[in-house]
């Protein structure tokens, strides 16, 4: 075949695939308006069309099935028979056979289309003739015997939906006299439609001899897309004058007609007018019936609606929607459409350029003749803008051509199931990027399948739970803010997180403690886990292997993200939010070492430079870093990557918060860069399953820089959702201590743990009595005290001579009576742990500084510096019974880990401690103890969970386990039980530690 | 109105334009000429010098055209202006007229 | 599918080889790579090429061998799109194979133009140890040595990619 013959045949695919799209919607839409006549003739007209052009090509496989569907096509317009269900599926399965056979034209005889067929067959002979055929020739009503129609015209009409008329004008009263000359309204005429013929009524005139009064009568037939009472209004004619002729009265006449081979997609223009060169006597014409006004068979366009210039000599419109808007369109490969996009990115990037060195030479004095530079630059770059935007737009498609495939695919799968359901579509107009519209093809398909399969209940049901027995669903699109946002919506039974958790644990994706904790929201997320499936039984519908998940990572894939929410017994709505467009997007430039990369800055919240008072830290294996109370794990990419990682304490480098679906993390980078436009452009096959990246970029220099695939990024690698928050909560819960306040006559503000304040008095200080070099205090009721002062111990400002009253701080659980001297109370406040520096300011006594209300406060450490006098800071229980014990410690906090050692190191004979549940279980296998303490939130495995594994091991099930929280609450109290744990404990309270350890121990024994 | 017999022709060329003002005239002229030369068997009406012609001229036209036909003799419509013709057309009358196609 | 007319022969690390010329589009010198990280060992680089994105693959890890060092100099054999092959008359064998991607081939050095070899021999087992299979057309022998026919097509393929 010739290349030409190629592109014809390319046309005729292209075309006659179109009709069958239409056709297999109008046939969706037939079933619930079956005597629709519009529907009806389009119907009909679409197989006409695609019988003809593949008639053109010889396609008789295509044509014999087209033509016996159109045959029986006809029959259904014409009223004489009507449209069954049955009968619908008959041509539905007609029209996919046919989309197969034009799909690929060459095999189209390889396809079975005989069961369609036969079928179809049957239906017409079985069919009795409804009236007597008068005679073989179709004949037009009398008043149009005065014409020679041209058929080609009359389908042209009936297939862009013209009307056609017949204009009765007088040639003096009704145009003359209204001062237009006959030539003018002729040309009137002509260019409001399409002329078929004209006819003057010559009878009334008989020669010289007569008066010349006769009246001329002119008679034109005519199509024009306008509506009968504009036609009326522009010629200014009475309604008897205008006749409307119903195609159906071209029907059967045109059949009789032959038919031309059709023109290729680029029309030759037709003659204004088109005469058959045979003259026809032009006969009598009858005056036709005083008719009233046919009324139009179909909705009218809006009266404000401007007349349409004839259709000549421009390139063949091709309709849009079957009635045609008469918007001029042409077509364009999609691959054109592609090269024009690259061009206008390459456009984008050069003016970049462009700008950059006008900016840069902007000193005109150096550059003489620059300065008109600048200006023409700037027109320059407002017109790629403009050609960017613009081409963008032709790339943008309705979405209602994605949509409108539901229909079809709610039919059959309603029928399949059983269930009556119907589909609503909004925002068919929503115009997205082509490529997002493929993108979406599959999810939105498996979503539409979903809700149909699982979320719709059968009939029965329905009633049963008074909803109305048809279900609906509802998909739709809208532009929210520069994103689009698409949302499937049924009214089924909504999700139920119980059996979605049950699920969850079935198949093993969470454990029965982390199901309890889920929230709501949390178990309908479950759905997007892979291998999760809530079908009973998994259907051929849709469970085809493509999960939920697969739906949320195409959509992510997109740049969008999926929203599930659900009311049980009511519905479930699944809400995609997407990015307009895909080619080009604004991107952050980072670099690690040479390499660039483009961070989509969509997803992109801030950049934070990690610092002292923003530290990187770790956490239970994860590098962590504090935002605004808010703890987020960071990756790293210099690490992800396998480069080198240059970050250093002096340059950390930057941590991009990043944002994706609702998950939130930071992404630590070496330098950062602009933020640019850039063109996206595909990875090669090669590189399609690389999970990092999600496509590439040239940068203004030519350089390539990868544009990161944040999600695939952040796959796996980061604490699960519930984790993140537990971190947070945790943080928040137990990371602030309450602390006094106070001064001791020097610079320095200090501060204690309220929990180790035994009590606090005010004495007036002649009472202090010097012995021996130490300071003593005689006490009414108790011992004496010994006293301490800070300065004494610690490397501070040295105080002056004390005021006449003073405070005394009497810690708590110190065996020998002592007391801490402090001039001044200030306040008593929260202290956050992070905020503790524990490496400027390191001495005994000293836990470490912090910035407090603006102040530096230095934190003591109450039971070193007891110790500093030499005395014992043992607490007044026997301590002998703790000394020969060895203790696991599991605590996720650092900061509560020092504090566990600090308070029970010395006491105790072996002091283990460890970061998390699994940790210590590890530790638990192969070294014995007599305690285990531990925190209940941690990562991996929490104090819950080890304490049930502990008491389901036959070896560790008597081990006493001390829990340790920030939380004191009913819940957690409960739990605790039911997980075996022996005490619970709230933190940080020594002495309350030490009864309990001693209380679990004589239970032990 | 010139007449002119060339060859059993009779060439009736129109003063000017054909309009409701004149035409009433035109047609008794016409008429006399044609009941003069009897012997013409072709009549040709040429428009060289008509700009304009209303519905009355083409009235006239059309008697004319009806008279030929009664008297069974030939006619047709020779030098139109350029809108002429294609109003003649618009109203399908230039194969009545016998319009020779525009050179 | 037609046979070669002519051949473009390149080498690396010593060993010759040879492809059918019609799929070959340019040829760069030192091209500019830009390596991607954690991706198959086949891709080299990407190289920017007036506009466009090429994906240089690197023909040792294609074949199955284990490159040694660079040898410092290096050029990348651009091939044809299938759009690219389809425009001609005559396509050239495994055209079909042909993606829109635009593909390069890092080697050490290109040869000469040869002729449609006489004899294409079936490979010895020796050349074929190792490499993939579907790769080698046959070895066509020259005075200098055996060269390499490959199916260029298949060479260009994907193999199945692996994950990161």
């Amino acid at each position: 075949m010739s290349t030409e013959e190629n592109e014809m045949l390319g046309l005729f695919v292209q075309e006659a695939s179109e009709h069958l799209e239409t056709l297999e919607t109008d046939l969706v839409a037939l079933e619930s308006r079956p005597s629709d006549a519009e529907l009806l003739n389009r119907l009909f007209r679409a197989i006409h069309s695609v019988k003809g052009t593949a008639g053109f090509f010889g396609l008789t496989a295509i044509t014999d099935l087209a033509h016996v569907m159109e045959s029986v096509m006809a029959l259904l317009r014409d009223g004489r028979m009507h449209a069954t269900p049955d009968l619908i599926n008959l041509f539905l399965s007609g029209t996919d056979k046919l989309k197969a056979m034009v799909a690929a034209p060459e095999q189209s005889t390889s396809i079975d289309t005989s069961a369609e067929r036969t079928a179809l067959h049957a239906l017409l002979t079985t069919e009795p003739p409804a009236r007597p055929a008068k005679n073989d020739a179709p004949t037009l009503p009398l008043y149009l015997s005065a014409f020679r129609i041209d058929p080609e015209l009359v389908r042209d009409a009936v297939r862009h939906g013209h009307n056609i008329y017949v204009i009765q004008v007088r040639l003096h009263a009704d145009i003359e006299a209204h001062g237009q000359t006959i030539l003018d309204y002729l040309r009137e005429v002509e260019s409001l439609g399409t002329l078929i013929d004209t006819a003057t009524d010559l009878s009334e005139v008989s020669g010289l001899s007569d008066e010349l009064s006769a009246e001329l009568i002119c008679s034109v037939l005519f199509t024009t897309a306008m509506e009968p009472d504009l036609l009326l209004a522009a010629f200014n004619l009475p309604e008897s004058q205008l006749i409307q002729t119903p195609e159906k009265v071209f029907h059967d006449w045109l059949l009789t007609q032959p038919v031309l081979a059709p023109a290729p997609s680029v029309a030759t223009p037709p003659p204004a007018l088109s005469h058959p060169p045979a003259p026809a006597a032009s006969t009598a014409l009858t005056p036709p019936p005083p008719a009233t006004l046919a009324p139009p068979p179909a909705p009218a366009h809006p009266p404000a609606h401007p007349p349409e210039p004839a259709p000549s000599g421009t390139a063949q419109a091709i309709p849009t929607a079957p009635r045609a808007k008469t918007e001029e369109t042409v077509r364009i490969s999609v691959s054109l459409l592609d090269a024009l996009m690259n061009l206008a990115g390459e456009m984008v990037l050069g003016r970049n350029q462009l700008l950059r060195i006008a900016a840069s030479s902007r000193d005109s004095a150096a550059h003489p003749g620059q300065e008109g530079l600048a200006g023409i630059v700037q027109g320059i770059s407002g017109i790629t803008s403009d050609l960017q935007r613009t081409i963008m737009r032709a790339r943008l498609q309705p979405v209602g051509g994605l949509f409108g495939k539901f229909n079809r695919i709610i039919r059959d799968l309603g029928q399949k199931l059983g269930k009556d359901i119907h589909l609503e579509t909004v925002g068919d107009d929503v115009e997205l990027d082509r490529a997002l519209i493929e993108g979406l093809s599959d999810p939105l398909t498996h979503l539409i399948r979903n809700s149909a399969d699982h979320g719709i209940e059968p009939g029965e049901e329905r009633k049963r739970a008074g909803k109305s027995p048809t279900g609906h669903v509802r998909i739709s699109a809208a532009h929210l803010a520069g994103r689009v946002q698409i949302e499937v919506r049924d009214d089924g039974h909504g999700l139920n997180p119980a059996k979605l958790k049950a699920k969850a644990i079935e198949k093993g994706l969470i454990t029965p403690e982390q199901s309890a904790r889920l929230s709501d929201p949390e178990a309908w997320q479950l759905i997007f886990a892979p291998g999760f499936s809530t079908a009973a039984v998994v259907s051929d519908v849709s469970g085809r292997g493509v999960g939920m998940d697969v739906v949320k990572t195409n959509i992510e894939r997109l740049g969008g993200r999926v929203e599930i929410s659900s009311v049980l017994g009511q519905g479930t709505a699944i809400i995609i939010r997407l990015p307009l467009t895909l080619a080009i997007i604004p991107a952050l430039i980072v670099g690690c070492g040479t390499r660039r990369f483009a961070v989509p800055q969509l997803n992109l919240d801030e950049i934070v430079r990690p610092g002292p008072d923003r530290p990187l830290e770790n956490f239970g294996g994860s590098r962590i870093i504090r935002l605004r109370e808010e703890l987020l794990p960071v990756l790293n990419l210099s690490t992800l990557l396998g480069l080198p990682d240059h970050a250093t304490a002096d340059n950390p480098g930057y941590v991009l918060m990043l944002k994706l679906d609702d998950r939130r993390f930071g992404l630590q980078v070496e330098e950062i860069n602009d933020t640019e436009e850039i063109v996206v452009k595909p990875l090669g096959r090669h590189l399609q399953n690389t999970s990092f990246y999600s496509g590439a970029t040239l940068l203004g220099q030519g350089e390539i820089a990868l544009i990161l695939d944040l999600a695939g990024l952040a796959h796996g690698r980061l604490p699960a959702e519930t984790h993140a928050r537990q971190l947070t909560q945790e943080a928040t819960a137990a990371d602030t201590e309450r602390v006094l306040l106070f001064r001791d006559g020097t610079p320095e503000t200090f501060a204690l743990h309220i929990a180790n304040i035994g009590r606090i008095e005010r004495i007036a200080s002649s009472r202090i009595e010097r012995i021996g070099g130490h300071d003593y205090l005689r006490q009414k009721n108790g011992p004496t005290l010994r006293l301490l002062r800070i300065q004494d111990q610690l490397p501070v400002t040295p105080a002056g001579p004390l005021p006449e009253e003073i405070h005394i701080i009497v810690p708590r659980l110190v065996h020998h009576p002592i007391a801490l001297v402090v001039e001044t109370i200030l306040d008593a406040t929260d202290l956050p742990t992070a905020a503790l520096d524990r490496t400027s300011l390191a001495a005994p006594g000293i836990l470490g500084t912090a910035s407090l209300q603006q102040r530096l406060t230095i934190l003591l450490d109450l039971y070193g510096l007891v110790r500093l006098v030499g005395l014992d800071a043992s607490p007044t229980l026997a301590a002998t019974s703790l000394s020969s014990l060895r203790i696991l410690v599991a605590e996720d906090t650092a900061f509560f880990r020092e504090a566990v050692r600090r308070g029970l190191g010395d006491l105790v004979g072996t002091l283990d401690i460890v970061n998390d549940g699994e940790e210590a279980w590890q530790r638990l296998q192969t070294t014995s103890y007599d305690v285990l303490i531990t925190d209940l939130e941690m990562p991996r495995l929490n104090g819950f969970e080890l304490t049930i594994r502990i008491r389901a091991d036959a070896r560790l099930k008597t081990l006493p386990v001390i829990s340790l929280s920030a939380r004191d609450n009913e819940e957690f109290h409960t739990r605790a039980t039911q997980a075996g744990i022996t005490h619970y404990e709230t933190k940080l309270d020594r002495e309350r530690l030490c009864k309990a350890l001693t209380r679990v121990l004589s239970l032990a024994v | 109105m010139q007449i002119e017999l060339n060859d059993y022709a009779l060439r009736v060329t129109f003063p000017g334009d054909l309009l409701s003002t004149n035409v009433t005239a035109l047609r008794t002229e016409l008429l006399a000429h044609l009941d003069k030369e009897a012997a013409a068997t072709t009549v040709i009406a040429d428009l060289s010098n008509a700009k304009v012609v209303d519905s009355q001229g083409l009235n006239l036209l059309i008697a004319l055209l009806r008279e030929t036909e009664r008297r069974k003799l030939k006619f047709r419509v020779e030098n139109p202006h350029p809108e002429i013709r294609r109003m003649f057309t618009l109203l399908n009358l230039n194969t009545r007229f016998a319009l020779v196609p525009a050179a | 599918m037609s046979a070669p007319t002519q051949l473009l022969t390149f080498q690396t690390q010593g060993r010759w080889y040879a492809c059918d010329l019609l799929w070959v589009r340019e040829i760069l010198r030192q091209p500019a790579l830009t390596p991607v990280d954690r991706a198959p060992p086949v891709v080299r680089g990407l190289i920017h090429l007036r506009g466009q994105i090429l994906t240089a693959l690197d023909l040792d890890h294609r074949l199955g061998l284990h490159p040694k060092t660079d040898t410092g100099s290096t050029r990348c054999i651009v091939f044809k799109t299938a759009s690219e092959l389809a425009r001609l008359a005559h396509p050239p064998a495994e055209a079909e194979l042909a993606s829109q991607d635009l593909l390069g081939l890092i080697v050490d050095a290109v040869g000469d133009i040869l002729p449609r070899p006489e004899t294409v021999l079936a490979p010895p087992p020796e050349t074929l140890s190792g490499l993939d299979h579907n790769c080698i057309a046959g070895v066509v022998p020259r005075p200098e040595g055996l060269v390499t026919l490959l199916h260029i097509g298949s060479v260009l393929s994907a193999p199945a990619a692996t994950n990161a």
